[in-house]
């Protein structure tokens, strides 16, 4: 069922036009709330890796690696050396607490391609004035699928 | 339609549907096992993606147990100082903790490496097939060795197999997060998670090793043997290095499968059988219209023609295919030419071979339809019979040939007159009204042997049939050359006419032969039937067929009449003549019946009888001492069969009779129809010594010079002559000149007809030798003669001494 209005107002008459509307305006609330907000696949200023990339940077840096999930996903393990700071609560000065370099590098992670934490997390670290700021993608669950170790509490 | 036909269609339809039921259960079956086969792979499948959860849940729960030992504070400062006994320790605390705590993971062995992949430490439980000092699952660490860079950090597990074929599932953990220090190896039994498939599948499942052993199998499982309905798929989990390890079958229930397979058969059975027999329908239609129709419609033109042959040569219109369009086409020609075939035999049945003339087959239809269509018209038709004169004769003398030819020239002839009395009827018609003439034009016929019938339709009176009649007979009378030879022939006439002398075709032929032999009696050339000599006609046409009896049945007699030799005044000789006691007649005299022996073929026969019958008198006498010379009277007919002489020299040698005791008479007009011929023939009797008399001479127009050169023995004055000679004093000089001439020719001359004693002395005065007639004696019976003999005053010397002795 296109819910294009666009394509709707061409293919129907005017009533099943406002129908087709209703029907997107009601949908689209709903839309957002099961995916989320759409997670960019780019986002600008900010350096997207993967888990290899990660572990390369954390070898040779002072990397922080920020786990920007809830305290419940956490449990179900982590990244070893990560802090957990979801995106909820943070900002410049909860940032400052993990992070006081805004020069040195700082990774967000969360669960996975779909969990937009992540990149809130970093557009704020952005905004606050961090220089490196970096984004796994590809969260834990690329992660795990990488089977690299994790830490399990 | 026929019985055959059905059953033969039926029998192809029941094939049909039989061999379409056999293919559709075939390929049900087929369907079936690819069905089966299908479900095997899926739930194959399905058991391979389960298994593969299944591993990859143990490698997680063994990964949590390599993170999780790591943690702990004691194992953590014990592997890091490389502490073995401390490390041994701790392995064994955690693995009893562990092999407690965890319900579904089966611990075997847990192994400290470091990062060089050096055992530092080992659980201490016992293994049933590996030895304290050997590594389980050693490829699992030559694979961590080559590892480089990241991957170096990664979690790894395989399933392995010890060589005593007990599978293992190993893990190995790096220690130390993204800086590690050495590793972990978890190693556990990879059957005891594989349970979880049953519960993860839902149904019965059994783990088999590789000697086939069993590792697990859920209480709901069934062998193979055993199962009904059941289905069971199979799929082998391999080492590394392809070698298989173990065995996981899943066992299903696939009754409502197979319910559903046997469904879709009985509906495809179904379906295919009634489109089956709907094609089988249409294809019998088709055949039907195409094939079975067209030749239907032969076979029913078949019918028709041999129930009728007007039928025959009627074109069958057929459509259908090729083949059929063929056969029709070819029974069309057929039916044409046995059609043209059919009107060649029915002209040929009509017609007169000889000379294409419509037979009497044919006249009789003619006259049929001539006697209805006069009948509505209310006109009158003439029917002519004519009969050949003396063509008998003609064919007996000149041979069959000849008589051929002969009777083309004379259809031919009359042909030409008929066509010519045509164009005078439709000349005569044209100005009164020729439409009464319209389809009526005179018609002829050849009933056989000589005799041909003329239709003569749309006449006014009796006087044109007469003309007509009268033409037919003045046409024939010019002679005719036949293969050089020049023939005269008449004919004879009989005249019917519609409806006055009969209301139908039969009553009018019968009536035209009656005229017809009235002509030939009364020596007219033609006479139209008249009533009033019906009877007579009647009772000469009976003895047609009565004569053919009489010779059979002995009704015909032999009477003799003496012949007195003047001079001795003796009788020296008898003639022959033939009687006919008639049962109902009486006695007839040969000119009652004689004709009707020439017309009807029988005078041969009757030739024959008289002669041995007058032989055989001849010898009656010649034993009682009697020495009679008999003479027999030949027709022309049987003068000209060329079989008389030797018939005449077997008779007289069979009957012991000299050739000089039989005298044979010849009339004059006999000789004279083929005197060359004559000749002959008689030159051979002559030879035979067999006496020749001219009979009847003086009424022809013979001359003496011409018999001269005849064979011959003796002349028979006529009758004629000899009773006028008393009174007429030319025919005493014609008798007395003829006997002169006679005698100077070395002939015997016989004086016929002599009544009185005056005629005898008359006759001895002119030297005549013989006298016969009534004033000697009327013809007497043979047996009778003796007793008039000795009575007589002529008696033979030889009778008056057998008298006296």
């Amino acid at each position: 069922m296109p819910l294009s209005p666009r394509s709707a107002w061409h293919g129907y008459g005017k009533g099943a036009a406002i129908f087709a509307l209703m029907m997107w305006l009601l949908l689209l609330p709903v839309a957002g709330f099961a995916a989320g907000e759409v997670v960019p696949e780019i986002i600008a200023g900010i350096s997207r890796v993967d888990a290899e990339k990660l572990i390369e940077l954390e070898s040779r840096s002072n990397l922080v690696i920020v786990d920007s999930r809830l305290l419940v996903d956490r449990r179900q393990g982590y990244i070893e050396g990560s802090v957990s700071l979801t995106d909820t609560v943070t900002d410049c000065d909860s940032l400052a607490a993990v992070a006081p370099d805004v020069k040195a590098p700082i990774l967000f992670y969360c669960n996975g391609p779909r969990c937009p934490r992540s990149a809130r997390a970093a557009g704020i670290a952005q905004a606050c004035g961090y220089r490196k700021v970096y984004w796994l993608r590809g969260g834990f669950d690329e992660w795990k699928q990488k089977k690299y170790p994790y830490v399990k509490k | 339609m026929s019985f055959p036909r059905l059953s033969l269609r039926t029998l192809t339809t029941l094939l049909l549907v039989v061999l379409s039921m056999a293919l559709v259960l075939l390929s049900g079956e087929i369907y079936r096992s690819v069905a089966h086969e299908n479900q095997r792979h899926a739930l194959m499948d399905l058991v391979k993606i389960k298994a593969a959860e299944a591993l990859s849940e143990l490698e997680n729960q063994s990964l949590d147990i390599g993170l999780a030992i790591q943690l702990e504070p004691d194992f953590r400062r014990a592997f890091e100082h490389k502490d073995a006994d401390r490390l041994n320790f701790e392995l064994d605390n955690q693995f009893q903790q562990y092999s407690v705590t965890t319900g579904q993971v089966k611990l075997i062995r847990l192994s400290a490496y470091d990062m060089n992949f050096a055992l530092t430490a080992q659980s201490s439980a016992e293994l049933v097939d590996v030895a304290r000092n050997t590594a389980v699952c050693p490829s699992l660490l030559e694979r961590a060795r080559f590892r480089a860079g990241t991957a170096r950090l990664q979690t790894i597990a395989e399933l392995c197999m010890t060589p005593g074929g007990r599978p293992y599932y190993a893990v190995l953990v790096p220690v130390g997060g993204l800086h590690p220090v050495g590793y972990i190896k978890v190693v556990v039994d990879p059957a005891q998670s594989l349970r979880s498939i049953d519960t993860a599948l839902g149904m019965p499942v059994r783990i088999s090793l590789n000697d086939g052993s069993e590792a697990y199998e859920s209480s709901a499982w069934q062998d193979q043997g055993v199962a009904q309905n059941k289905l069971i798929a199979g799929y082998t989990l391999k080492d590394e290095h392809g070698g298989s390890v173990l065995k996981i079958s899943a066992m299903t229930d696939i009754s409502a499968f197979n319910q559903d397979l046997a469904y879709a058969r009985n509906l495809v059975m179904g379906v295919g059988g009634a489109i089956t027999l709907l094609a089988v329908f249409v294809a019998m239609l088709l055949l039907q219209k195409t094939t079975l129709k067209p030749i239907e419609l032969l076979t029913r033109q078949l019918r028709e023609v041999r129930q009728d042959r007007k039928h025959l040569g009627e074109q069958v219109a057929v459509q259908g295919d090729a083949k059929v369009s063929e056969l029709a086409t070819v029974f069309n020609e057929m039916s044409s030419d046995l059609d043209k075939l059919y009107q060649k035999l029915e002209k040929m049945a009509f017609t007169d071979a000889l000379t294409a003339l419509p037979n009497r087959a044919q006249f009789h239809e003619m006259l049929r339809q001539a006697v209805s269509l006069s009948r509505t018209r209310e006109s009158r038709f003439g029917l002519i019979l004519l009969d050949l004169d003396g063509f008998k004769e003609i064919n007996d003398t000149l041979g069959h040939h000849v008589g051929d030819v002969l009777l083309q020239q004379v259809s031919e002839r009359l042909k030409r007159t008929i066509q010519s009395i045509n164009i005078v009827c439709l000349l005569g018609a044209e100005d009164d009204a020729p439409h009464v003439l319209a389809g009526q034009e005179p018609a002829m016929a050849r009933l056989g042997g000589d005799e041909f019938a003329f239709l003569l339709p749309a006449l006014t009176n009796a006087q044109e049939v007469m003309t007509v009649a009268r033409e037919i007979t003045e046409t024939l009378q010019a002679p005719f050359v036949v293969e050089g030879n020049t023939v005269a022939i008449g004919g004879s006439v009989g005249i019917t006419l519609f409806p006055d002398h009969g209301e139908d075709g039969e009553t009018l032929l019968r009536r035209a032969d009656i005229a017809l032999y009235i002509a030939k009696n009364t020596r007219n050339a033609y006479a139209l039937y008249n009533p009033a000599h019906d009877q007579n006609s009647v009772d000469q046409l009976t003895l047609r067929a009565e004569l053919r009896n009489a010779i059979a049945t002995g009704e015909l007699v032999l009477h003799y009449q003496p012949k007195l030799h003047i001079k001795t005044g003796r009788i020296h000789g008898v003639e022959a003549l033939v009687r006919w006691q008639h049962p109902q007649h009486g006695l007839l005299m040969p000119p009652q019946f004689l004709p009707v022996a020439e017309r009807s073929g029988l005078i041969g026969v009757l030739t024959q009888w008289v002669l041995v019958e007058a032989l055989r008198q001849h010898n009656v006498w010649r034993r009682a001492g009697l020495d009679l010379k008999v003479a027999v009277n030949l027709s022309s007919r049987a003068l000209y069969d060329l079989r008389l002489p030797d018939q005449i020299a077997h008779h007289l040698m069979r009957l012991q009779v000299p050739p000089s005791s039989l005298e044979l008479e010849i009339t004059e007009d006999a000789i004279m129809i083929d005197p060359q011929r004559a000749l002959e023939i008689l030159v051979r009797l002559n030879a035979m010594r067999i006496k020749l008399s001219i009979d009847d001479f003086g009424t022809g127009y013979s001359s003496l010079g011409y018999l001269k050169r005849l064979p011959v023995d003796e002349i028979k004055i006529d009758k004629t002559f000899v009773m006028e000679m008393e009174q007429s004093r030319s025919d005493a000089a014609i008798v007395h000149a003829t006997i002169d001439l006679a005698h100077n020719l070395g002939l015997n001359v016989v004086a016929e007809g002599v009544e009185s004693e005056g005629m005898l002395s008359m006759l001895a005065r002119l030297n005549c030798d013989t006298a016969q007639g009534f004033y000697v004696s009327r013809p007497i019976p043979g047996e009778l003669m003796l007793e008039w003999l000795s009575k007589s005053p002529y008696a033979q010397d030889k009778l008056m001494v057998a008298e006296r002795v």
